[in-house]
């Protein structure tokens, strides 16, 4: 394991400084805002973002096959993608508080909290990815969203009870669950196969079309509108449990995440590429693809004013759909000339932007005109960037990257 | 010493829409064995099986008279196990990927893996997504080859591969298997090369086994006969004849020579029967067959 280990660092130490140095920086500026110290779960999930490109290209159908057993394997990805994480953030955290806020009190309680809070965090995303690339394309990937937006709320809450309670009889049980299942995770990726591929061409490929009649986008759009309502439910599940009081930049924060949901597209790039579709057609059906993921997720907050009157207007849930939905289209755009690499950097870019500016400047105080024609505008930058992407020879290449899909 | 290479005994895996097995399958020590079947006849699935990439639902596998899963490790430091599905991307380059793997195996042979890099032309300093899908599946043969495994098997070694590069890497599995008493476990649809190198043959289709045996005894086995009859009814439910087409009272069919001799089907009303040798490739289309 060792060898792994010493081998995976090597590969990717870069990639763990400048997600360690961006976070430390952003950490430390929003603390310096808060008159307290903070408890960021959600952001342990970045560290685990080196394993995942690591994956989904394609290494473990390497390190299956090298003189190591299956359970020594499951160890290492589990050190991957909840030790490794899990320290990195405690060392964020210092970083954040006792170089750059040594004002702030930071008692070992919040300690705990923190590393508990993180151990479980990383534990539930080990726990999920631990399931076939299939599953994780369709439910799985929902309740992978669920839990980050669970980190999210249980941010809000450091010393409620009741989050404490939450962590340790579901988070660590989960958790330990992760430990057991790590090792499939290894059997589950090991042949590197497209486990997907009949479901994407399904949703993909319309049931019916003749050579004159061009393919009909509905199958493809029901999916992905399927599959943020599967969100939005599991969502609103969490919002109840957790007795969250949302607020409109952690709904936009969500938002980007759920962009996640419009990756299984790129690995089957090369065969909706191969459709009787124009490129400008194929264009407009990639870049509607984060607004039908993020549509259901958004009606669930604009239903939200009725039981909780004042925290929303239709309009401006509408606004945020559109800015989020034209954020999103970027990196769907980058993804189609780099692969999901580009995809999965140009998100990470995004949303450490947003969360160094989200707290500054709140969404709620910027006019619902100005989201709309922000989101329009990057809309518009998306389908240059998918459009160029697409007359690229490169997005006609193989990707083996679908198994992250 | 004369413990097989792999046995593999009531094997069964169950799928949604497949299931394999149960199967029992025997590689001989030292020789070149091709497994072949039609797509997803559970070619692969049971090569990765033997590698321990997945859990057998039933049966037993033994490698070198070795439990798979319970000697595991041990298998795999004699097994070595190449196939395209995976990829190297991880790595960047093939020299990068080389010296991770090699830290693994102390019979690493850098002279050897050197030499077959220059004659299979792959270039280990180029970067992975630079090189040719062909260049990837033979970087793969290599990190299998070059530290010597008793038993290699590889997935469709000659995907991709131009006819010269297919006839370099089974040269090697050859040169392999005869210097070094190795084993080679080859899963492929390049029918006439494996027909030319491999001793033994395994063909699986829907999940079975449908004839094993060495590759010279099953190509003298299946013949094509051509005869006239004017019953074809007698000839088309006969087990072990493969119509392969008629024309009023002219008949083509496989033959399987162990059920059937000359004298037996002239028994049953065929006449001018005249017989042709069969190619492994025709013996396999005609097999293949629903």
């Amino acid at each position: 394991m060792k060898l792994l280990l010493i081998d995976f660092l090597r590969r990717w130490w870069g990639l763990y400084l400048t997600i360690f140095l961006i976070l430390s920086l952003v950490e430390a500026i929003e603390m310096s805002f808060q008159p307290h110290a903070r408890a960021e779960f959600l952001v342990v999930g970045f560290f685990t973002f080196p394993l995942w490109f690591d994956l989904a290209r394609g290494s473990v159908g390497v390190t299956t096959t090298l003189p190591v057993s299956r359970k020594t394997l499951g160890l290492y990805y589990f050190v991957l993608t909840v030790c490794v994480p899990v320290i990195l953030l405690m060392l964020v955290t210092a970083v954040a508080t006792q170089v750059f806020n040594a004002a702030i009190v930071f008692s070992w309680t919040d300690f705990v909290f923190v590393a508990l809070g993180a151990l479980v965090a990383a534990g539930t995303y080990s726990l999920l990815g631990s399931f076939r690339p299939a599953e994780m394309a369709g439910f799985a990937n929902m309740i992978w969203y669920a839990a980050l937006f669970g980190s999210i709320a249980l941010e809000t809450s450091c010393h409620d009870p009741w989050a404490w309670l939450g962590l340790i009889f579901l988070g660590l049980p989960a958790t330990a669950w992760a430990f057991v299942r790590s090792e499939k995770l290894i059997v589950g990726r090991a042949r590197n196969r497209p486990d997907s591929t009949p479901k994407a061409r399904k949703a993909i490929l319309p049931a019916r079309h003749s050579a004159v009649r061009p393919p009909s986008p509905i199958p493809f759009f029901a999916d992905r509108i399927r599959t943020g309502f599967v969100a939005a439910v599991i969502l609103a599940v969490v919002i109840v449990f957790c007795k969250w009081k949302a607020n409109q930049n952690l709904i936009f924060g969500m938002g980007m995440f759920l962009f996640v949901g419009s990756f299984p597209i790129w690995g089957g790039l090369r065969l909706i590429r191969t459709l009787p579709l124009s490129t400008n057609h194929l264009a407009l059906w990639l870049l509607l693809t984060p607004l039908c993921i993020l549509a259901p997720v958004f009606l669930v907050f604009a239903v939200l004013p009725v039981f909780a009157p004042g925290d929303f207007s239709p309009a401006r849930v509408a606004s945020l759909l559109i800015l989020a939905a034209g954020t999103g289209s970027l990196p769907n755009g980058f993804s189609v000339r780099f692969g999901l690499a580009g995809g999965y950097a140009s998100m990470t870019l995004l949303l450490l932007s947003f969360v160094a500016v989200a707290n500054e400047v709140p969404i709620a105080s910027i006019p619902a005109i100005v989201g709309w024609l922000l989101g329009l505008a990057l809309y518009c930058v998306g389908f240059f960037l998918m459009r160029r992407g697409l007359c690229c020879s490169d997005s006609y290449q193989a990707r083996k990257d679908t198994v992250f899909s | 010493m004369n413990q097989n290479a792999v046995e593999i005994r009531a094997l069964e895996k169950h799928f949604p829409r497949f299931k394999l097995g149960p199967l029992d399958l025997t590689v001989p020590q030292g020789v070149i064995y091709g497994l072949i079947g039609p797509n997803g006849a559970g070619k692969t699935t049971t090569l990765d099986l033997i590698f321990g990439l997945g859990d057998p639902d039933a049966g037993a596998i033994k490698v070198l008279g070795l439990d798979h899963r319970r000697d595991e490790v041990a298998v795999k430091r004699q097994a070595a196990y190449a196939s395209p599905d995976a990829s190297f991307r991880a790595w960047g380059t093939g020299r990068k990927l080389i010296r991770f793997v090699s830290g693994f195996y102390p019979a690493w042979d850098e002279a050897y893996c050197e030499k077959l890099l220059a004659e299979l032309h792959v270039n280990p300093d180029e970067k992975i997504t630079a090189l040719s899908s062909g260049s990837r599946v033979k970087l793969g043969v290599i990190i299998a080859l070059a530290w010597h495994p008793k038993v290699v098997v590889l997935d469709e070694p000659a995907a991709g591969l131009d006819a010269i590069s297919k006839q370099q890497v089974f040269a090697e599995l050859l040169a392999a298997v005869q210097d070094e008493e190795r084993t080679v476990i080859v899963s492929s649809h390049a029918l006439t090369d494996l027909e030319r190198f491999a001793d033994h043959i395994g063909m699986i289709k829907n999940g079975q086994l449908l004839l094993e045996g060495p590759t010279c005894r099953i190509v003298e086995r299946f013949k094509l006969l051509d005869f006239v009859s004017e019953d074809g009814a007698a000839f088309v439910s006969a087990d072990g004849v493969f119509i392969q087409r008629h024309e009023r009272n002219q008949w083509q069919a496989m033959v399987d020579t162990e059920r059937h001799t000359m004298e037996s089907l002239a028994s049953r009303g065929a006449r001018q029967i005249s017989a042709t040798p069969m190619t492994l490739e025709d013996i396999f289309v005609a097999l293949g067959k629903d």
